[in-house]
C-alpha cells in the first residue's frame, strides 16, 4: 500500500480512536476524584483530542495529497509473515498459561523448541541441547544467582 | 567537592566495576550481532538489575550502552553488515580496510580507539555542563517545564521518525499507556478495565521489553535466519604493523577525533538526533575536508576515526538533556529514566541536590564503562568476532526466553506482565511495519506521567487569567515559538524536497 494512502487509513483509525476515547472510553473507564482540582479526564481528553486532530490531518492528507512514482509501497506482509505472528503469538500465549500449571524448567525448554522450530530445518541434537541448556543457565542466574521468583 | 568524592569512593567498589565491566562486555557482544541493539539488551538488564545496588545498576546499564557503541563496529568491519544503525557509516571504510586491504584488526581497533575518545570526549562535556546546567533548570516552574516537553515531544516527533503525524501519534499513545492505573493518591482509576494487575499501571519493563525486544525477535523467527550473514573470507596480512595502531597514525588523526567528538556531543545533545545522524555527518564533514577524498569508501582511516568518535561522543551527550531536564532525547536515554524511577530516584535537574553523591558516582562509572571498553575491546577482540557467528536459531528463541524471564521478575503483576508483554510486541511489530516511530512511543510513555503533572500544574497557574499569566512566563513562550519556527523550517524543506522528486518522476520518459 502506497504510504500516503497508508496516512489516509492510519489517519482515519486515529481519528476514529480519538472519538471512541472522548465518547466512550473515558466516560466509562475513568473514575472522578473529587478531592483533585483538576478534573481526572483532563490528560486523557487532551490526547483524545491530540489524536482527533492529527488524525484528521493525516486522512486530509492521505486523502488529497497526489500519488507519485517516487511513493513507495510499504507495510505490507510477506507472504507467509502474517501466519509465522500468528504462530508466535499463540507460542507465547501457551507458553504464558503453561507457566500457571508447570514448572519453568518444564514449560521454558518448550518455549525454545518451539522458536528453533519455526526458524527452520535443525538437527535434533542441537534442538535438544539448546532446549536444556538455555533454560538450566537462566533458571540458575534468575533463582540463585539474582534470588528472584520464577514462575 | 565532598559530594564528588564520596561519589568517586562509591563508584570504585568490587561490585560496582565488576557490574560495570559485565556491562560493557554485555553491549560489545549484543551490539556486534546483527539484528540486536543496546536498548534491546538494556530494557532486558533493566529487570536483572533491579535487586542491585542503584550505582552497579546504572554503572551496569551505561557499560552495555557505551559497550554497544563499539560493538556494532566489529560486525560492520567483518560482515559489511553493521550490529548498530550507527554503525552504517563505519562499514565505508572499515570493512574495505579489513578485506581489501588485509587488515581487519587495524579496522577494528581504530574504530575501538576512536569509540573510546569520543565517548571521552563527550562524558567530560556532561560533567561539566551538567550541574551549571540542572541550576539554571530548578529555577524552572511548572509552565516552563510544560513548554520544554512540549518541544521535546514535537522535535522528538520530527526528526526521530519520516512524518510529524506519525511521530506525534506515537507519543500520544505512548502517554496514554502511561495514564493507565490510579491517580489522586490511589483512589481514581483510569483505564483499568477493572483488572486488577493494572491498578499500578503498565510495567514499564513490559512494555518497552514488548515493544523494543521481542518484535525484533519475531521478526527473525518468523523470517528464519537460520546463518548469520554470509562472511566474506577476510584474510589477515602478517606484517606487524598492519594488525595494530600506531601512536604516530593515531597522531595523524587527531583532528578528524576532536570534529567527531565535538559533532557527536553537539548532536547527542539534542533530543530526536541520534547516533547516526551524527556518524554520517561527521564522515560527510571529514570527507569534504580531506585533500584526499577519494580514499573515502577504501579503507581510509579517517573515515572509521570521524564515524566512530561521533557516534559514540553521542552517549555521553544524549545523558545532558536527562540528567539537567529529566528528558530522555533518545530510547537509551528513556529506559535509563526507567532504571532511575525503578530504583526510587527521580531523574531531572533535582537528583544533583538530593543524591549528589550518585550523579558523581555514575559520571566516575562513564569513565569507567570508557575504560572497560578500551581494555576487553582490546584484549576480547578475538572472542567477540566469534560472537557474530553464533546462530540465530540458538541465539534468538534464548533471547525470547530471557525476554518473558525479564518481564516477569521485574513486576509485581506477576504472569500479567507476560501478558502486558505480548500485547506491545503485537503492537511493536505492527509499529515498525507501518513506520510508526518506536522512540517516540517510549519517550511518551516514560514522560507521560511528568507531562502530566507540568501540565495540571500550568493549568492551575493560568487557570483564571490565562494571556495575563502566559507573559509572567516569557521563557516558556520564546520555547513555543521556537519550537513552531524549527517545525516549519523542516516542513518547508521536506515539501521542496518532495515537490522536486515529484517534478524529476513526472519528467521521467516513460517506457
Amino acid at each position: 500500500m502506497p504510504r500516503i494512502r497508508q496516512d489516509a487509513l492510519g489517519g482515519a483509525l486515529g481519528l476514529a480512536f480519538g472519538a471512541c476515547l472522548l465518547f466512550w472510553l473515558i466516560p466509562r473507564w475513568v473514575e472522578p476524584d473529587e478531592d483533585l482540582r483538576l478534573p481526572v479526564s483532563l490528560m486523557p481528553q487532551i490526547v483524545a483530542v491530540g489524536f482527533v486532530l492529527c488524525g484528521g490531518a493525516m486522512l486530509i492528507r492521505g486523502a488529497l495529497a497526489p500519488r507519485s512514482k517516487s511513493d513507495q509501497a510499504t507495510g505490507g506482509f510477506a507472504q507467509g509473515e502474517f501466519r509465522g505472528l500468528a504462530l508466535m503469538i499463540l507460542v507465547l500465549l501457551a507458553a504464558t498459561l503453561g507457566f500457571q500449571a508447570f514448572h519453568f524448567l518444564v514449560v521454558a525448554p518448550a518455549i525454545i523448541a518451539a522458536s528453533m522450530w519455526m526458524f527452520g530445518p535443525i538437527r535434533p541434537v542441537g534442538l535438544v541441547l539448546t532446549s536444556a541448556i538455555g533454560p538450566i543457565l537462566i533458571w540458575v542466574l534468575s533463582a540463585h544467582v539474582l534470588g528472584r521468583v520464577l514462575p | 567537592m565532598e559530594s564528588v568524592l564520596a561519589g568517586i569512593a562509591a563508584a570504585f567498589t568490587f561490585w560496582t566495576v565488576l557490574s560495570v565491566m559485565a556491562g560493557v562486555a554485555l553491549g560489545i557482544a549484543i551490539g556486534a550481532i546483527p539484528g540486536l541493539n543496546a536498548p534491546m539488551a538494556i530494557a532486558i538488564a533493566v529487570p536483572l538489575t533491579m535487586t542491585m545496588d542503584p550505582l552497579a545498576a546504572l554503572g551496569m546499564l551505561v557499560g552495555v550502552m557505551k559497550g554497544g557503541g563499539f560493538g556494532g563496529a566489529i560486525s560492520a568491519t567483518l560482515l559489511n553488515t553493521p550490529g548498530e544503525p550507527s554503525a552504517v557509516a563505519t562499514a565505508l571504510d572499515a570493512h574495505p580496510l579489513a578485506r581489501h586491504k588485509k587488515q581487519p584488526r587495524k579496522a577494528m581497533k581504530l574504530a575501538l580507539y576512536s569509540s573510546v575518545v569520543g565517548d571521552t570526549c563527550s562524558d567530560v562535556t556532561l560533567f561539566l555542563v551538567a550541574a551549571p546546567l540542572a541550576a539554571i533548570a530548578i529555577g524552572m516552574g511548572r509552565v516552563e517545564q510544560t513548554s520544554i516537553l512540549l518541544a521535546s515531544f514535537t522535535i522528538i516527533a520530527l526528526l526521530s521518525g519520516r512524518s510529524l503525524l506519525r511521530g506525534l501519534v506515537a507519543t500520544l499513545f505512548g502517554v496514554l499507556c502511561a495514564l493507565v492505573g490510579t491517580i489522586g493518591g490511589g483512589l481514581a482509576e483510569r483505564f483499568t478495565f477493572d483488572i486488577v494487575a493494572l491498578t499500578d499501571g503498565l510495567p514499564l519493563a513490559a512494555v518497552a521489553i514488548g515493544i523494543l525486544a521481542v518484535p525484533e525477535v519475531m521478526e527473525q523467527v518468523i523470517k528464519g535466519r537460520t546463518r548469520p550473514p554470509d562472511a566474506p573470507v577476510i584474510e589477515e596480512s602478517a606484517k606487524p604493523e598492519d594488525r595494530r595502531v600506531s601512536l604516530r597514525e593515531f597522531w595523524l588523526l587527531r583532528w578528524v577525533l576532536a570534529r567527531g567528538a565535538a559533532l557527536g556531543t553537539f548532536i547527542g545533545a539534542l533530543p530526536g538526533l541520534g547516533s547516526s545522524v551524527a556518524a554520517f555527518l561527521s564522515y560527510g564533514v571529514t570527507m569534504r575536508a580531506s585533500r584526499t577524498p577519494e580514499r573515502f569508501g577504501k579503507g581510509a582511516h579517517e573515515g572509521i576515526a570521524a564515524t566512530e568518535s561521533a557516534n559514540s561522543a553521542v552517549n555521553g551527550a544524549n545523558l545532558i538533556p536527562l540528567l539537567t531536564l529529566g528528558i530522555p532525547g533518545n530510547v537509551t536515554a528513556a529506559l535509563l529514566v526507567g532504571a532511575f524511577i525503578i530504583h526510587g530516584i527521580e531523574p531531572g535537574p533535582r537528583v544533583f541536590l538530593y543524591d549528589s553523591v550518585l550523579i558523581y558516582g555514575l559520571f566516575t562509572t562513564m569513565m569507567l564503562a570508557n575504560l572497560g571498553t578500551f581494555l576487553l575491546g582490546n584484549v576480547g577482540l578475538r572472542i567477540f568476532a566469534r560472537v557474530i557467528q553464533v546462530r540465530g536459531q540458538i541465539l534468538y528463541p534464548t533471547v525470547l526466553l530471557l525476554c518473558i524471564v525479564g518481564v516477569y521478575m521485574s513486576s509485581s503483576a506477576g504472569l500479567a506482565a507476560i501478558y502486558i508483554m505480548i500485547v506491545f510486541a503485537v503492537i511493536g511489530y505492527l509499529m515498525r511495519k507501518f513506520d510508526y516511530s518506536v522512540v517516540c512511543f517510549i519517550i511518551g510513555f516514560v514522560l507521560g506521567d511528568t507531562f502530566e503533572h507540568s501540565l495540571r500544574g500550568t493549568v492551575t497557574i493560568l487557570y483564571r487569567d490565562p494571556l495575563g499569566r502566559v507573559l509572567e512566563h516569557p521563557f516558556a513562550i520564546f520555547m513555543v515559538c521556537a519550537t513552531l519556527v524549527f517545525v516549519a523550517f523542516i516542513l518547508i524543506g521536506q515539501a521542496r524536497t518532495g515537490r522536486k522528486a515529484l517534478a524529476d518522476a513526472s519528467a521521467e520518459p516513460r517506457t
